[in-house]
């Protein structure tokens, strides 16, 4: 066998840790604090690997969730509709492969930015409405992904990564920030 | 606005392509190496402040270019030597150089310098700070050093000396300045967070620091309109008018364009709100722009702050964008009680906003408050989904790391930035 990246991360984190970073002259504190954000960042992606593929799939859905809340089936959300239906066949699409679920969920984004930016001001307040509320499940995922490096306290309240990354956007329940 | 400009700057962006597409065609980002079209593109449709435009310009031509290099310290320093021959007429003598750590956006190298000037001998530790390629906030030296000559002798600040603006002389551009002494926590404390995020000074040493805090900021929302009007790198506010604020709403929202990875409608949805509820200046002050702990440094011993860093956010603008920023809730922290909010680690909000307003002699509007955490969060919103994972993945900074790592604070400022929309829109 090869070794598998599991085996490669594990083995460059304990380099890294119990024979680089004791090298390092304490002095120099640029070095130092960088070798322990490339451990931590390591120890991250470690942990989410094995998630990748489930993070792909619930990203795009929660894209295509924002899509739906927005495409009111006017002329001005064709294109809307357009990219919502490429990704909709993609997330259908069970050998859809995670560079394709990636490129339809960007392609949605894009539009759904531009469909805010067009929207004449009578109908902005609404449309921003919707979207804001159709945002929070992708958002809470973010955090979720993200909150082991400790930024945001209130994430630790949020469902475990696997949990979310198994949950539909319409069943997700969110978690409020600190303001 | 410009319909066609703002889907030619939004339509090429795709990293990656549909099943059946070409992937050549869809693999194009203008944003990676922006032609003039798409830079001219942007320049209209955002209209920001003429040395603004001038900096993020740059930053666009400059993309593209082979990955980032760190110099070498003696590259550093030979630039050092050439920017003070253009200075000095007298003979100078740089010792003692070497890399400078803290803040996550510019180089900084500290050095000795003995120089004559004018028949008068100088002898100073200084500090260079010198913008690495590219930089999770894209700022101007010049705007910082005018900036940092406004607040001297109003607010302890580090004494400007030189300023390189478009590294005609140092590797890139940057700024020379006396080198301040303290530190930025207790040093006896365990480390937090990176940044001087989430500091925690203790029980005893918050009272001191925060009202030293609190009157320091009142004297710089303060500072007199004709020493403002020194400041020629800002184009200036007017009282009555929300122009300046909405060309801080552009500045950050070209930003987002000509950053970003992916699209994301949170973004617009906010810039368009803050475009619209744009409240008009009702007084022009210094806003520091970055002011919190961990851009101050005090003297463990004597508990005074000694000296405000990092002043390359700042802008003539409304005072309520600083109190709204070190009020926020990644700057501080819960006290021992559990309970009780420290902004900036330092005081409770209200008590910290009473004495503000009795410092000042300026009101807090709550009204404005709010609308400057929404701006707050767009910015932030901005530099970290945007900035800061675009300048990590070109390899531009000197601490790219750091960058990434910082970009993880983007989804919970996001997530509050949606929240205060839903109350708002």
């Amino acid at each position: 066998m090869i070794p598998d990246l599991e085996l490669q991360l594990s083995v460059t984190i304990k380099a890294l840790r119990d024979v680089v970073l004791p090298a390092i002259d304490p002095a120099d504190g640029v070095a130092t604090e960088q070798a322990h954000l490339a451990l931590a960042t390591l120890g991250m992606v470690r942990a989410h690997l094995p998630l990748r593929q489930k993070l792909a799939q619930t990203e795009l859905s929660n894209a295509l969730a924002m899509a739906d809340s927005l495409d009111t089936g006017a002329t001005a959300e064709t294109a809307l509709a357009t990219a919502r239906n490429k990704a909709k066949a993609v997330a259908d699409n069970p050998a859809s492969c995670q560079d394709e679920m990636e490129a339809a969920r960007l392609s949605l984004l894009e539009e759904m930015e531009r469909l805010i930016a067009d929207v004449p001001a009578d109908r902005f307040a609404a449309l921003g409405r919707s979207c804001l509320a159709s945002m929070q499940p992708q958002l809470d995922l973010q955090r979720r992904w993200v909150a082991d490096a400790g930024f945001d306290p209130d994430a630790t309240g949020l469902p475990a990564i696997e949990k979310m990354l198994s949950q539909s956007p319409a069943n997700a329940k969110g978690t409020p920030v600190s303001r | 606005m410009h319909k066609t400009d703002h889907l030619s700057a939004n339509s090429q962006l795709r990293t990656l392509p549909l099943d059946g597409e070409d992937k050549t065609a869809a693999m194009v980002d203008p944003r990676n190496a922006p032609d003039q079209h798409f830079i001219d593109a942007l320049r209209r449709r955002f209209p920001c402040e003429a040395e603004i435009d001038r900096v993020l310009t740059a930053k666009l031509k400059q993309r593209g270019r082979p990955d980032y290099r760190r110099e070498s310290l003696d590259e550093v320093v030979a630039g050092i030597e050439r920017l003070l021959h253009h200075h000095l007429d007298d003979e100078f003598t740089i010792t003692n150089a070497g890399w400078l750590g803290g803040g996550a956006s510019k180089i900084q190298v500290a050095f000795h310098l003995d120089w004559q000037d004018q028949g008068t001998t100088h002898s100073r530790d200084l500090v260079l700070r010198m913008e690495p390629p590219a930089s999770i906030v894209e700022t101007s030296r010049t705007r910082e050093f005018e900036a940092l000559k406004a607040a001297a002798g109003i607010v302890p600040v580090p004494e400007c000396y030189w300023v390189d603006t478009e590294g005609a002389f140092l590797p890139h551009p940057g700024l020379i300045y006396a080198r301040a002494t303290g530190v930025t926590r207790p040093s006896k404390r365990p480390l937090g967070q990176v940044s001087g995020i989430g500091t925690n000074f203790g029980s005893e040493l918050r009272p001191v620091l925060g009202r030293q805090f609190v009157r320091h900021l009142a004297a710089i929302h303060t500072v007199a309109p004709e020493r403002l009007a020194q400041m020629k790198a800002f184009d200036g506010a007017t009282l009555g008018s929300n122009a300046s604020i909405i060309r801080q709403v552009n500045w950050w929202r070209r930003v987002w364009e000509e950053d970003r990875l992916e699209a994301q409608p949170l973004v617009e949805i906010a810039a368009r709100w803050l475009r619209e509820n744009a409240p008009a200046l009702d007084h022009v002050s210094l806003v520091h722009g970055d002011y919190r702990a961990g851009n101050f440094l005090y003297d463990e011993e004597s508990e005074q702050i000694t000296a405000w860093l990092d002043w390359e956010l700042a802008v003539l603008g409304d005072r309520h964008q600083d109190l709204a920023w070190l009020t926020g809730a990644h700057f501080g922290h819960y006290a021992e009680d559990g309970a009780t909010f420290l902004a900036s680690g330092l005081l409770p909000v209200s008590e910290l906003l009473e004495r503000y307003e009795q410092a000042s002699g300026l009101a807090v509007d709550p009204a404005r408050l709010r609308y400057f955490r929404v701006y707050n969060d767009f910015a932030s919103t901005v530099h970290m989904l945007g900035t800061a994972c675009r300048v990590a993945r070109q390899g531009g900074t000197h601490q790219d790391v750091l960058v990434a790592w910082l970009a993880m604070i983007g989804p919970g400022i996001a997530a509050g930035l949606r929240a205060t929309l839903e109350e708002v829109l």
